[in-house]
């Protein structure tokens, strides 16, 4: 027993190693990569020293492909990690932010602010509020989307068909996305275009204490789901078992709640609703590491978020070429084939789950 | 030497479900006492409430009146960790985590006394291979959930229980999905545990002659939600056993323990001697026939049954008509056969 469970200890170690290395590639190939060619060593040279002849590369790398590396880094392990705590939490294969609605909800908080704004505010006006302006949107963003999963997880309570659970959330996704429709319709072009903008997603868009605010809401979240392994392990043998071992459910429910809400929110207000992340990575890594143990999943999944977002984003900036696609549809493409994957291999699917 | 403590104790208490202002109470006054080293079924037909008595006792649903303690403690009182300490569960749901190995499941039976992190101590560890090997699991502790057969899987809930250290276990039909055998090894495993382990074990079941054989003491829960409690032979001797489960066309058999379909009047008579074994079990075959079965002097058809080292052969004398049959198919075919001639 020592033996076999060293060895899969050991090859835990091995693929988080692997994911590791994979993440710093691709993190300075998201910086090198772009419209504009740097050389390598002087792409270092700035990460490292933050000093270059050339003030323009110094520009780009540092004000732009920088914190939008950072950006990718932040939004891979947060929605990816906030999927994962509700595919345990719901017991459900194919819950995830954006299937349950939860990044309507943000949506919805989005659009508050957007929307609703004076007509001169637009996203961009919104980001020269500054820091205030700044939560202001994540406290929005991340109430909507609290607001979604609460009333998902009330519902929760009565029905115990995970089926039947998730056709309420795409349900109540749809409600939220209507509601957003009507304030669409009542609103002027101007507000509406940004709006639409903002739906592509963008993860060019976080700079300076943006960037800090987002960080630190997200390094926030991720605290919580790990903190919230212990509890989400003890979730996996169901809600009865759970509370048979000392689990105060109430309080484990909206410590869960709470880590996806914020990590969801956050991210959602800033770069926009992007899909599939949240539901394609965690079955990644499970396959990956055929393991349901949270104490590994949690940073694991994190991993396996940041490389592929990492790609994603270096895939929607379509090296060399000026065109840059919006990252929403490159990671829904990226997506849409594994969630099918998913869905025919449905005997890995029963193992993790049935 | 076994402790007479109670780990569980009852008074006055009601259970019942209560939605909104309506409140539907299954039983009430409910006076019971669970000893240490004991194992306890609780036995009833389907609807009497069992489930809903064991969630309650279980801490999963609110008592309506009076008070449950568990070790001394009121379990109103308890926080869920403590709880956890001192009570463990094992469910009929079937478990659906799959990805998870036995190992991993019965390591979350600590889930009550690790860290934040969930890191194992030496003694954690020392408790999980504990548990493992008290349910005869060791071998197969890297195997998947969803690997398992129904009766393995019973198995590893019921470690994981063990490895939670609590003096008092609850059981809801853990023989439910299971084989027979897998049934008969889980009673005497549990028995076992409870005397072992001088651990408090109440179980539901609707394995009764199982039951009536392993349990120390019957909880028998009646239709109208009323309880008796005593040793099995006791319940079975003052006619609280047959009162609990009757229903038309059944009559419990006292001298075998099992309930039996309601005799028919049998329009045949027979006399059986020889090994009474053998007879044990022709006397089953000719019942399903209608056939009854008379001294010897009485009838005017004899079966003599010889048991040799070839096999065992009935010898059929009707009236001096003499046959012999090496199986109960052959005799009975020719009975029938004779039975029905009789009757035109």
């Amino acid at each position: 027993m020592q033996i076999n469970s060293a060895a899969s200890g050991t090859s835990h170690k091995l693929v988080i190693m692997g994911l590791a290395i994979l993440a710093i590639f691709f993190f300075i190939a998201d910086i090198l990569l772009g419209s504009v060619s740097i050389p390598f060593t002087e792409v270092i040279s700035i990460i490292f020293s933050g000093k270059s002849d050339n003030t323009a590369w110094l520009f780009i790398i540092e004000k732009i492909r920088l914190p939008k590396a950072i950006t990718a880094v932040l939004v891979g392990c947060g929605l990816s990690v906030s999927g994962l705590q509700m595919q345990t939490l719901f017991r459900n294969p194919l819950a995830g932010p954006s299937e349950l609605g939860i990044t309507a909800g943000a949506g919805l908080g989005v659009a508050a602010v957007m929307l609703t704004a004076g007509s001169s505010t637009s996203i961009y006006a919104i980001r020269q509020l500054g820091i205030s302006g700044s939560w202001l949107i994540i406290v929005m963003a991340s109430l909507g989307s609290a607001l979604v999963l609460s009333i998902i997880l009330l519902i929760a309570g009565r029905i115990r068909d995970n089926v039947i659970l998730l056709i309420v959330g795409v349900m109540i996704g749809t409600i939220t996305v209507s509601v957003i429709s009507i304030w669409q319709y009542f609103s002027q072009p101007e507000q509406l275009q940004e709006y639409i903008m903002w739906t592509f997603g963008s993860l060019g868009g976080v700079v300076q204490y943006h960037l800090y605010v987002l960080s630190g809401v997200v390094a926030f979240g991720l605290l919580l789901a790990f903190v919230s392994s212990k509890a989400l392990n003890a979730l996996l043998l169901g809600e009865n078992y759970a509370r048979s071992m000392g689990l105060t459910i109430g309080r484990t429910r909206f410590l869960i709640m709470t880590s996806t809400s914020l990590l969801t929110g956050s991210i959602t207000a800033f770069c926009g609703p992007i899909g599939f992340i949240g539901i394609a990575i965690p079955h990644i890594t499970r396959s990956l590491l055929g393991t349901s143990d949270h104490r590994i999943l949690v940073p694991a999944t994190c991993l396996v978020g940041t490389v592929l977002m990492l790609i994603c984003d270096i895939i929607a900036q379509m090296p060399g070429t000026q065109t840059v696609l919006p990252i929403n549809v490159v990671t829904s493409l990226l997506g849409a084939p594994v969630v099918i994957w998913i869905i025919i291999s449905r005997n890995n699917l029963r193992s993790s789950f049935s | 030497m076994t402790k007479r403590t109670s780990i569980l104790e009852t008074r006055n208490l009601a259970i019942g479900y209560k939605s909104g202002n309506v409140i539907s109470t299954i039983s009430e006054n409910l006076n019971l006492t669970l000893e240490a080293g004991k194992m306890v079924c609780l036995l009833g037909p389907n609807g009497a409430g069992k489930s809903t008595l064991m969630r309650t006792l279980a801490g999963l649903q609110n008592v309506l009146s009076g008070e449950i303690s568990i070790e001394g403690d009121l379990l109103s009182d308890l926080k869920p960790s403590d709880l956890a300490r001192k009570l463990s569960l094992v469910l009929t749901e079937r478990v659906e985590a799959g990805n998870l190995t036995v190992l991993e499941v019965v390591t979350l039976g600590r889930t009550p006394y690790t860290s934040w992190l969930g890191t194992l101590s030496t003694y954690d560890q020392e408790r999980i291979q504990q548990a493992l090997e008290a349910v005869g699991i060791t071998a197969y502790k890297q195997r998947r959930i969803h690997q398992l057969s129904d009766g393995e899987r019973q198995k590893v809930m019921l470690a994981r229980a063990l490895a939670q250290e609590t003096n008092l276990i609850l059981l809801d039909e853990p023989t439910a999905h299971l084989d027979l055998p897998s049934r008969v090894e889980m009673m005497h495993l549990l028995h076992t545990l409870a005397r072992e382990a001088n651990k408090a074990i109440l179980l539901t079941t609707h394995e009764l002659d199982l039951a009536l054989q392993t349990a120390d003491q019957l909880w028998l829960m009646k239709q109208r939600g009323s309880v008796a409690t005593g040793v099995p032979e006791d319940l079975v001797l003052n006619g609280a056993f047959e009162a609990a489960f009757a229903k038309n066309g059944f009559y419990f058999n006292r001298s075998s323990g099992t309930f039996t379909i309601q005799k028919k009047v049998a329009s045949l008579h027979v006399s059986l001697s020889g090994n009474a074994d053998i007879i044990f079990w022709t006397k089953r075959a000719l019942e399903r026939e209608e056939i009854g079965t008379v001294p010897e002097a009485d009838a005017r058809c004899h079966i003599t049954i010889t048991e040799t080292s070839s096999g065992i052969t009935w010898q059929l004398n009707w009236d001096g008509n003499k046959s012999v049959h090496t199986s109960l198919e052959s005799l009975i075919s020719v009975l029938r056969a004779r039975k029905n001639a009789g009757i035109k």
